[in-house]
């Protein structure tokens, strides 16, 4: 069966046409899509039905003014890589709904579960400039895409363990802005943590 | 989106920041200073405490960042999860759960406890299986204590209040979360933290409960120390001989201090620090802590100053076995030889309820949020101690040696439990056939010692995790790893390769362990233990019979706890117990 494609405009003008059930891995697409899809007696959208009708039918583009078009193409990529995992996490999502546990550890829970599901294509896909990964997590967050939020931000912590201090500054491009007398009182402030 | 913080998008360039590392970094991008704070957050999650304060010595903002009550609270809400030191007066950290119903009060859902203090309590309804007490008099005036509780409701919003913001406090949260490392750092150096003198309480002029005797019995009546335990700066006594627990209060001050905290701004300012005092009800509506409760509170927190310990004593109706007490909830419960669990008020030394395991013998009893698990030979039961309520009757475990210890964990469902052989086990309370997950088989000392003063194999578990299992003459700390969560080894580690065969290897002898159970090996096993000559030539209750081997092996193959849904035990190795 032929699926539903919906178009998404980027920033820069760009137009991508994706498979609804790809891009519907992004919560914000995903709710826009649903509060158009609802039935006018639910009250949610007075046409709904006609307009999500024109929503995969092309007529109307989503615009996706925050993230540019190669970082949308690649969260795309990674949509379409992922989207044999829509039922376990909709499944995961479901027993964490179930359980009635606060929402920090259901958070707690997802970021941990994610960390443990990154996959060797998903560290080769994270492997790019720092420039890329930055617009990557925004876009994640933008879209409300947390797999993709949360393996990016991982790979960015990664970059600093087992670091020296100079090492991060070089990493991540820092200027030291401590005046001699507060860089002194940090490195005593940190001495406990150093004699670990 | 968690964040509607709108940026130029295109591609990371290089006037972002300064360049000091060339062309080589080009692309490169300061993300604490480029992303949104609540992303930053995501970020630190990552990093383990070692490389989280390194990276505050970066830059101010990282700094700044690195240091900010959002970042380590929850960190060390996770690290304050059990038995923690006092770091914080205890009546703060859980206002709700002050007293234990009254039995006399009870069904009255509005009116706390008569010796409830400045807490509500949570209207706990009786139940037929608790035994009543025959000689609680109710000597409570009505009108007096809804007067009592009008204080209550307005103490209670105070200390919310300043729980809620102190939490929220960089430099509170920051010298919290060190001393918690420090703590730890201590105890695996064995170094003493300080020194307390307890004397023998008839030595004491100990503060007296409405339940406790007038009179101190004399010390020849106490006998040895049998066992201790500390929480919260509360230490319990129990000795072999009597019906005595000494309750050592080690930081009695802790209460002044929080009424003249609470009470400040309104007595003992100077002017310069009246005008900048709003008090911790926040007359202003200002969520800030100001300099005087900062100081005050800082001054606490890196205060290891050892006190004048307050003693009060409870005392049962028959010579204690077995004791475990939850300050949090002021509650006491002992054991005797005649198998009644007695509950008390850890605070007035009330006795409050009486509840009877029959036909078994009780070996090991824990109390945990409003659950009293107690184990019975090889079975475990599950009370609500508030109500009396039996919530689990004898639940099968795997154990065939006496369980020393039990633990209920955070889910309410899954009971961890350690026998007198040092095997440790979890059991499911919900599911039809119990689910059987033995975690470690083999014991941690293999002399076996079963004496008066009590099994060689107990366990605590700290920080959710932490599960320290000890012997006669040997401690083994592991990391408790919850089905389908990262390992720490790999988010924690430098090399994730090099640790993953560690955790690769783990769990082929986990599997490894569970075929010896399943398979033929176990009777391999069992030989092995039998050969002790250590072990005494007879079980306890319910462990006279042989054992069927094949009739074992059949149980085991069906209970085996699919390998998803499995608790793991990793060992733990010095260097991950710091990162977590």
């Amino acid at each position: 069966m032929k699926s539903n494609l919906v178009k998404l405009q980027s920033s820069d003008g760009t137009i991508l046409e994706v498979p609804q059930e790809v891009i519907e891995q992004s919560k914000l697409v995903k709710s826009m899509l649903a509060d158009c899809d609802g039935s006018p007696n639910e009250g949610r959208c007075n046409d709904g039905n006609l307009l999500a009708r024109r929503l995969v039918d092309h007529a109307i583009v989503i615009p996706v003014p925050n993230v540019n078009g190669p970082v949308l193409a690649r969260v795309i990529d990674y949509c379409k890589h992922h989207l044999n995992d829509k039922e376990k996490r909709g499944l995961a999502s479901a027993l964490r709904a179930a359980s009635s546990k606060p929402s920090d550890e259901e958070e707690d829970a997802a970021i941990r579960e994610t960390i443990e599901n990154i996959t060797e294509w998903d560290q080769e896909f994270l492997k790019v400039d720092q420039g890329t990964l930055f617009d990557l997590i925004l876009a994640a967050n933008y879209l409300d895409i947390q797999p993709l939020l949360n393996s990016a931000c991982y790979m960015v912590a990664n970059m600093m363990k087992g670091k020296s201090v100079g090492e991060i500054r070089k990493t991540f491009n820092v200027k030291c802005d401590f005046t001699p007398e507060e860089e002194a009182m940090v490195i005593a402030d940190n001495q406990w943590c150093e004699d670990i | 989106p968690n964040s509607t913080d709108v940026k130029d998008f295109g591609v990371a360039d290089n006037s972002r920041a300064d360049n000091p590392g060339g062309d080589n970094n080009a692309r490169a991008v300061d993300f604490f200073a480029e992303l949104p704070f609540d992303l930053s957050l995501r970020i630190m999650d990552y990093l383990c405490d070692y490389d989280l304060f390194r990276a505050r010595m970066v830059s101010r903002l990282w700094y700044k960042m690195v240091t900010s009550a959002a970042a380590l609270s929850t960190r060390l809400i996770n690290l304050s999860h059990f038995d923690l030191e006092p770091l914080l007066p205890a009546d703060i950290t859980f206002p709700h759960h002050n007293m234990l119903p009254s039995p006399e009060l009870e069904g009255e859902e509005d009116l706390p406890s008569p010796a409830a203090g400045r807490a509500g309590h949570e209207g706990a309804g009786a139940d037929s299986v608790a035994t009543p007490l025959p000689d609680a008099a109710p000597d409570i005036q009505v009108e007096e204590d809804r007067a009592c509780r009008i204080d209550t409701t307005e103490d209670l919003k105070r200390l919310e209040s300043a729980r809620d913001r102190w939490l929220h406090d960089d430099m509170i949260v920051e010298a919290l979360y060190r001393k918690v490392l420090n703590r730890e750092k201590r105890w695996r150096e064995a170094s003493p933290v300080n020194r307390v003198f307890l004397p023998p309480p008839s030595l004491v002029n100990s503060k007296k409960g409405k339940g406790s005797s007038t009179v101190p019995a004399p010390e020849s009546t106490y006998g040895a120390v049998k066992t201790i335990k500390l929480k919260r700066g509360i230490l319990c006594v129990s000795y072999t001989k009597g019906t005595t627990i000494a309750v050592w209060d080690l930081l009695p001050s802790r209460k002044d201090w929080l009424d003249n905290i609470l009470n400040a701004g309104s007595e003992g300012c100077g002017e310069d620090e009246a005008h900048q005092h709003v008090g911790f009800g926040g007359v202003n509506g200002n969520n800030n802590l100001n300099i005087l409760e900062r100081d005050r509170l800082l001054e606490y927190v890196n205060s290891d100053k050892p006190e004048r310990p307050a003693l009060r004593t409870i005392t049962a109706r028959y010579p204690i076995r077995l004791f475990d007490f939850l300050p949090e909830f002021q509650t006491l419960v002992t054991v005797c030889r005649e198998g009644d669990i007695e509950v008390y008020d850890l605070d007035t030394c009330e006795r409050k309820r009486v509840l009877v395991e029959e036909g078994t013998r009780v070996t090991a009893v824990h109390v945990w949020d409003n659950y009293l698990v107690v184990g019975c030979s090889t079975q475990v039961s599950v009370w609500n101690y508030r109500t009396g309520e039996r919530l689990t009757n004898k639940l099968h475990t795997w154990h065939r040696g006496n369980i020393t210890g039990t633990f209920i964990l955070d889910n309410d469902d899954h009971i961890l439990s350690v026998d007198e052989t040092g095997a440790i086990g979890i059991t499911s309370r919900s599911s039809p056939t119990p689910h059987l997950n033995p975690l470690l088989v083999n014991p941690l000392y293999p002399l076996f010692l079963h004496g008066e003063l009590g099994a060689p194999y107990q366990m605590r578990l700290l920080h959710s995790t932490h599960l320290c299992v000890w012997g006669k003459s040997q401690m083994g700390q592991y990391e408790l790893l919850e089905p389908n969560k990262p390992n720490p080894y790999v988010m924690y580690s430098e090399s994730p390769e090099q640790n993953q065969e560690k955790i690769d290897a783990a769990m082929r002898q986990i599997d490894q362990i569970y075929d010896a159970i399943s398979g033929a090996n176990y009777q391999q096993m069992m030989a092995a233990r039998q050969n002790d000559e250590d072990r005494p030539a007879r079980r306890e209750v319910g462990h006279n019979a042989p054992l069927d081997l094949s009739r074992l092996s059949t149980e085991q193959l069906r209970n085996r706890v699919d390998k998803k849904e499995r608790y793991t035990l990793v060992e733990m190795d010095p260097r991950i117990s710091e990162s977590m």
